[in-house]
């Protein structure tokens, strides 16, 4: 028992002594991570740390340790939240090294946001549950979700703690605006999905998981996770909104990170070509040329894309979250 | 109880914390470790749940929870479903000790050793399993549906019985938690006098009637304790309502006290929210230890003679002994069938789908989770040590070298075993998480070290205070007289004596340290992840695959240790059954 203890404290005292570590927190998978990681330890000799956790999540936890930060660097953030993360003071405004070689629709002029991936947000159904329930397989028109017959037959995930849910939301709302409506239009169309929803999962990821597995024939989510299911052979089907938000996602240095020199060092690796590789075997899209896509991935057509400006979404996100739990009434499952 | 001191008594010169330097300082040690890691953390929830962003203090978040729909329908969810899993957990566990103590079925070693092996799973890993039997890609939905397809129905699914939902979290957590029941039903049962049954039977009762009015109030208290019990574990659980539950119980849009806590503060970070449902929490699981610590001792019928009495088994009718039969060996084939199916997932490349056999999943499931596997190991290990020494340190403490108010010092030390483990995770993270910043233990093995000791000593304090009620006095008594100092005493008399015990508090605490979650949730960080937190990180995601793999090496790698300790110890796990 002593040399348990013994060696418990020689353990807490040599992993204490590695210094050249990143610690990153983002809702990418642990194999995607060392897929990631592989190629820039490689090349660096510096050890990636993460954890899974939702972009949510992992915002409110970097206001929660703004004092004493813990994490070196955030991947997988939209450059709404980006934008709302710097004007809290909690991301630095780094420009990676690669910046430039990012293709210009995916451009952004502030320092700040930077765009390193991409994917759609997309609906999708699991064939055998719809042949089985009658319920129609999507078509790809925002108001046919209305449609009686999808009564508790969707998932999507809750704005509050995830980060593709409030794209979902920001796309619903612009939709009605950009329609020649109102705000409030969009509060209704919102509303009334809310009847159809069986419910609104903590994570962005889950229901994916739920509808590849059949428990719900409809799931309204980000691409990259539904493509990963497609790959293991689960009978899942994706068809493209129209319009379709197809943002970039970003990542940032975390403001007074313990690692910042090597948080800005895998920001730089990130728009490589060796790491925009990486991401095409993921589900990801790149956003530099020449990069792998997903083998069999959709196309995503230009036209079909909806312009969010980013600034009203970080503007307005604590406003669009209450009023969302107004009209829903719904809390994350 | 007053224990004769076993040194000579002296002159009574200088006070008694004097002459004993060293056990003062023991007591002090204990003191301390009680203060600083049960008595601290617990009053900081229930300061963060009153505090408002002022500095001022605020009820309003209570009324926020007794006043909001959704929140009360949490906490109706919880009563109801732990209600009901409850229940079922103290029938099952009664039908398995009738069986065990009272008839001569066949098999009943086997169902002794099935009926544990829950004990030794995670709780949410059942929950888990329950997907892969009863999800709809289940092998059992699966099947149901080809019977369905076979007999022509309008409608082949029909058949299946989907686990997801109140239904599933009320199954997993029975199958969870009725082992529990087992254990006191089948202590109380053997410690009956079967000559109080033969009398009545003797006097003309019928068996129906010696059941009802004889058998059965002898066992009440037993039945009311693991009641209690069962509840209060039931209440407080997080795995089966976070895998099976989702927007699927009784009340459909809300989810139970413990995961909620969880979304509360992981989720939304709403620390204030989260530290008020889990002191709403709190306040059942302590009327029940408070209620079982102090009533429910003096009431027991039961007596333990110390010799047991000639033991016959009685004539059951057989009706009785085949339904008995029936159900042990229903619920042992599941049980076992839970193991298979784990076993199974993680060499199955997509459950439901594929059934092709691979490596895969264990591939990357050693891959992504070795830090974590190396991490558990020696945390667990390194916590169930300290936990059972230090706890059996304290028994020593307390029934040897007592002083008034031990007992106040005693429950304290008792308390983490009632604590639910979300209190006590999220107790650690406001107290050393640089919130109350003193002390800030945030990111480092430590806060996971301490947390996994504390809340597993008082399993060393109960069996070592039971075990040495069993080592007489004198026995120090003779050391004290040949010349022994009490550390030497200690370490060179009682200690030895004590080797089973210290070895069956380390296995029980290291098995719960390897399965759980709700504590350490809330503690883990990129550099101390944890093979439990990977693996419900894995359901949470649906890779069900990856998530068989790791409990396939969670499972292993326990076992792996016990064996080694049985080893060590030429004992078996007998300790399980007292």
């Amino acid at each position: 028992m002593r040399k348990i203890i013994g060696s418990l404290l020689a353990f807490v005292a040599l992993s204490g002594a590695v210094a050249q570590e990143v610690i990153v927190y983002s809702p990418f998978s642990d194999e995607f991570m060392q897929a990631l990681a592989r190629p820039f330890t490689e090349q660096t000799g510096i050890r990636v740390l993460n954890i899974v956790i939702s972009t949510g999540e992992s915002q409110s936890r970097l206001r929660a340790e703004a004092a004493r930060p813990q994490a070196d660097f955030w991947l997988s953030v939209r450059p709404a939240i980006l934008q709302q993360a710097f004007d809290e003071g909690l991301i630095e405004a780094y420009t990676p090294a690669g910046a430039d070689t990012v293709l210009p629709a995916f451009h952004y002029d502030e320092a700040h946001i930077t765009a390193i991936g991409t994917y759609p947000l997309v609906f999708f159904y699991n064939t055998q549950a719809i042949a089985r329930t009658n319920v129609p397989a999507p078509t790809g028109d925002w108001d046919q979700l209305l449609d009686e017959a999808y009564s508790g037959q969707i998932v999507m995930p809750h704005p509050a703690t995830s980060g593709t849910a409030y794209s979902a939301v920001a796309t619903i709302l612009q939709r009605a605006i950009q329609g020649g409506g109102s705000e409030e239009d969009g509060w209704a169309f919102m509303g009334q999905l809310a009847q159809n929803v069986a419910q609104f999962t903590r994570s962005g990821r889950a229901p994916q998981t739920l509808v590849s597995q059949g428990e719900y024939p409809v799931g309204i989510g980000f691409y990259d996770a539904v493509w990963q299911l497609q790959q293991e052979g689960f009978p899942v089907e994706v068809v493209i909104p129209d319009p379709v938000f197809a943002e970039p996602y970003g990542g940032a240095v975390v403001a007074g990170a313990p690692n910042p020199e090597n948080a800005r060092r895998f920001f730089d690796f990130l728009l490589t070509r060796d790491a925009q590789d990486v991401l095409g075997r993921f589900g990801n899209y790149p956003v530099v040329a020449g990069a792998a896509v997903p083998e069999g991935g959709v196309e995503v057509p230009s036209e079909q894309v909806i312009e969010v400006d980013f600034r009203w979404s970080a503007d307005n996100r604590s406003r669009i979250l209450e009023t969302f739990q107004e009209v829903t009434q719904a809390e994350p499952q | 109880m007053a224990v004769p001191s076993p040194r000579a008594p002296r002159l009574r010169t200088r006070p008694r914390w004097l002459r004993e330097p060293v056990v003062t300082a023991a007591y002090a040690a204990v003191g301390l470790t009680v203060a600083l890691l049960v008595l601290y953390p617990t009053l900081t929830i229930l300061v963060e749940s009153v505090r408002d962003g002022e500095g001022g203090l605020t009820l309003a978040r209570y009324q926020r929870f007794f006043t909001s729909t959704y929140f009360l329908h949490t906490l109706y969810n919880t009563l109801l479903v732990s209600g009901i899993a409850t229940a079922l957990s103290l029938v099952l566990g009664f039908a398995f000790a009738y069986a065990v103590t009272r008839t001569d079925l066949p098999l009943k070693g086997f169902f002794t050793s099935v009926v544990l092996v829950p004990m030794l799973l995670p709780a949410f890993l059942i929950a888990f399993a329950l997907i892969l039997l009863l999800g709809r890609n289940g092998v059992i939905n699966r099947f149901l549906y080809e019977v369905g397809a076979w007999l022509n129905l309008a409608d082949p699914y029909a058949l299946q019985w989907v686990v997801f939902g109140s239904h599933g979290v009320i199954l997993a957590q029975t199958l969870t938690f009725f082992p529990m029941a087992f254990l006191v039903f089948s202590a109380a049962l053997a410690s009956i006098d079967p000559r109080l049954e033969e009398a009545a039977e003797d006097l003309g009762g019928s068996y129906w009637f010696t059941l009802r009015r004889v058998t059965l109030p002898l066992l009440a208290p037993a039945a009311f304790s693991s009641a209690l019990l069962v509840f209060m574990f039931n209440a407080s659980a997080f795995g089966a309502p976070a895998v099976l539950g989702g927007g699927r119980l009784f009340f459909p849009q809300a989810s139970m006290l413990a995961p909620e806590a969880i979304i509360q503060i992981l989720g939304l970070y709403d620390w204030g929210m989260g530290t008020t449902i889990a002191v709403i929490l709190v306040v059942p699981s302590l009327i029940i230890f408070v209620f079982g610590e102090y009533y429910l001792k003096k009431r027991s019928y039961v007596t333990v003679t110390g010799t047991p009495t000639a033991f016959t088994l009685r004539a059951v009718p057989p009706t009785v002994k085949w339904t008995l039969f029936a159900v042990c060996l229903l619920v042992s084939a599941f049980i076992i069938g839970v193991v298979l199916v784990v076993v199974a997932g993680a060499f199955t490349r997509t459950w439901g789908v594929n059934y092709e056999l691979t490596w895969r999943h264990m591939q990357t499931a050693l891959n992504a989770s070795r830090g974590s596997i190396t991490n558990s190991l020696l945390l667990s290990g390194g916590g169930a040590a300290a936990a059972a020494v230090f706890g059996i340190l304290s028994a020593y403490l307390f029934t040897r070298r007592p002083f008034p108010g031990v007992r106040v010092l005693d429950f304290t030390a008792m308390l983490p075993y009632a604590l639910p483990g979300v209190v006590m995770g999220l107790g650690f993270a406001v107290a050393f998480g640089g919130r109350w910043s003193w002390i800030v233990l945030t990111g480092t093995a430590t806060i996971i070290f301490l947390n996994h000791f504390i809340r597993r000593m008082p399993f060393g304090i109960r069996s070592g205070s039971s075990a040495l009620k069993q080592i007489d006095p004198v026995i120090e008594e003779a050391a004290a007289d040949l010349g022994a100092r009490p550390v030497y005493a200690f370490r060179r008399v009682v200690f030895p004596l004590l080797r089973a015990t210290v070895l069956g508090a380390f296995v029980f605490g290291f098995i719960n340290m390897m399965t759980d979650i709700t504590a350490v949730i809330f503690l883990v960080s990129p550099r101390w992840r944890l093979l439990s937190i990977d693996l419900f990180n894995a359901i949470d995601a649906g890779r069900l695959g990856v998530a068989a793999a790791l409990s396939v090496i969670m499972i292993v790698s326990t076992f792996v240790v016990l064996l080694v300790v049985w080893r060590l110890s030429g004992k078996g796990l007998d300790f399980l059954r007292r």
